[in-house]
């Protein structure tokens, strides 16, 4: 009578550490993965185009039916924030004075200043680890990896893989997304980061900015140096903490744009980013370069 | 003795990577009843193969699963590796009976391997859903979902295997030998 094979460890141990190895790789960057991905996306795009128009008639009645009450929800929102906002506008120059003294404080373009291009999403895959949106648009639409991505209520991520005529967008709510960011109203800065698909974003306030900070106080990106968001795009409002919580200012961040449903979006084209020795000098750098001669001299002469 | 047909394989992974992509991560109801066809067949693989195939295959069909997904590279590949060689040496030693109790395997199996790829990802820096309800629902769906089709889908994962000399693929056979 034949023995059972037994459980191989070392074929599992080798695997194993093929995996971590790949892992690894793969978070240092490596291009050969992402090649790989982006070539594997680019040739079965089709063949999934295919199997989505196949089963389309099945995907489109299921989004019908169950969207169906998200619409009219929708609708009803729509319409009391059409009230809301009527009842605002009265307000509105006020803050666009906050909004212009941010912009005259940090002295960067505005979005509107940026080309965009419109994209529809193609694709809207929940993975159970991720959420993937592709768009239709890519490089051959001049669209580059790390572009931010808007809708006309706020930011929804960046361009992440980039190919031929499609790309993905990173989501705000990614863990690997941190964006900078300022309040509106008191030019508090922080730094947001993802909390995962479906949930409000972290907030990290800089200590100066944690008593000017309340539930419901709007940010902005703060377009800060080495930051590839323009100024003053809509991030989200700020989710006043539970009465339960410890800490006084809030934490959360609820985004401004929708990511429930997202059908299109603007991809803004950024102005390529200069190489390092095209970089314009700092002041900072300009005075440690002419004076560092001078301490080399003082020493030469001690 | 068992060989893997890894055109068969290849050709099985891509296809179910490709129609996960297409339909079964776009079609989820109320966001949390979501078929995962990859986890399904590696169920299914676990159930079919010897340890030593079905981590194998099981990897093979974690790589094709990563290359049209963005988390870590690797880790479809590596947790379900694990998944068809924990539950392959599991179903040699204490699931050897059919009848009803093949879909409570399956069931359990697959809502297993579904937990076990989402602490994978928590572990390498993702942030799914684990103990929220709609994870627990989606738990539940996978779990009735595993439970009507993982035996549905042994077919196909033995197809991936060739016998090659006097000993069977089937577990069952390899530890009573050929009937």
């Amino acid at each position: 009578m034949p023995r059972p094979s037994l459980p191989s460890g070392r074929v599992v141990v080798l695997l194993a550490l093929s995996a971590l190895a790949l892992m690894t790789i793969d978070s240092r960057g490596f291009a050969l993965i992402d090649r790989a991905r982006v070539a594997a996306l680019s040739i079965s795009g089709p063949i999934r185009d295919g199997v989505g128009f196949i089963a389309s008639p099945v995907v489109d009645g299921y989004h019908g039916a169950v969207h169906y009450d998200q619409v009219v929800e929708e609708n009803a929102a729509l319409r009391a924030e059409v009230a809301d906002l009527e009842g605002r506008i009265d307000q509105l120059p006020d803050l666009q004075n906050e909004l212009d003294e941010v912009r005259a404080a940090t002295d960067i373009d505005f979005l509107d200043d940026y080309p965009t291009v419109t994209a529809r999403v193609i694709t809207d895959r929940r993975t159970g680890l991720e959420r993937i949106i592709e768009i239709n648009v890519g490089s051959n639409d001049g669209i580059e990896v790390g572009f931010p991505v808007v809708t006309g209520r706020g930011l929804v991520g960046t361009t992440d893989q980039v190919y031929g005529d499609r790309s993905t967008i990173r989501l705000v709510t990614d863990p690997s997304m941190f964006v900078g960011v300022r309040a509106l109203a008191s030019g508090a800065v922080g730094v947001i980061q993802g909390d995962g698909a479906g949930r409000n974003v972290s907030l990290d306030l800089a200590e100066a900015g944690l008593s000017d900070v309340a539930g419901g106080t709007r940010f902005v990106t703060s377009g800060s140096n080495g930051s590839r968001f323009p100024l003053g795009i809509p991030v989200g409002r700020a989710v006043a903490p539970g009465a339960d919580s410890n800490v006084e200012a809030p934490s959360q961040l609820e985004t401004s744009a929708q990511l429930d449903l997202i059908i299109y979006v603007s991809v803004v084209i950024l102005p390529p980013e200069p190489a390092d020795d095209e970089l314009p000098l700092t002041a900072a750098t300009e005075n440690q370069l002419t004076e560092e001669p001078l301490a080399e001299d003082g020493a030469t002469d001690g | 003795m068992t060989e893997i047909r890894w055109g068969r394989v290849a050709a099985i992974a891509a296809t179910t990577a490709i129609i996960q992509a297409a339909i079964f991560d776009v079609v989820v109801p109320f966001n949390v009843i979501r078929l995962d066809l990859p986890v399904l067949l590696t169920v299914a693989v676990g159930f079919a193969a010897v340890p030593r195939d079905a981590a194998r295959i099981g990897f093979a069909i974690g790589l094709a699963t990563d290359l049209l997904q963005f988390s870590p590279f690797g880790l479809y590949a590596l947790m379900l590796m694990l998944a068809a060689w924990s539950l392959s040496a599991l179903h040699l030693r204490m699931f050897i009976s059919g009848g009803g109790l093949q879909t409570i395997q399956g069931a359990l199996a697959a809502a297993s391997t579904l937990f076990a790829v989402r602490v994978g990802g928590l572990a390498f820096g993702l942030r799914p859903p684990l103990f929220t309800s709609d994870a627990l629902w989606s738990m539940f769906a996978i779990a009735v979902a595993g439970g009507l089709l993982v035996h549905s889908l042994m077919p196909i994962a033995r197809r991936m295997l060739r016998e090659s000399g006097a000993r069977s693929s089937a577990p069952l056979e390899a530890v009573l030998g050929p009937r």
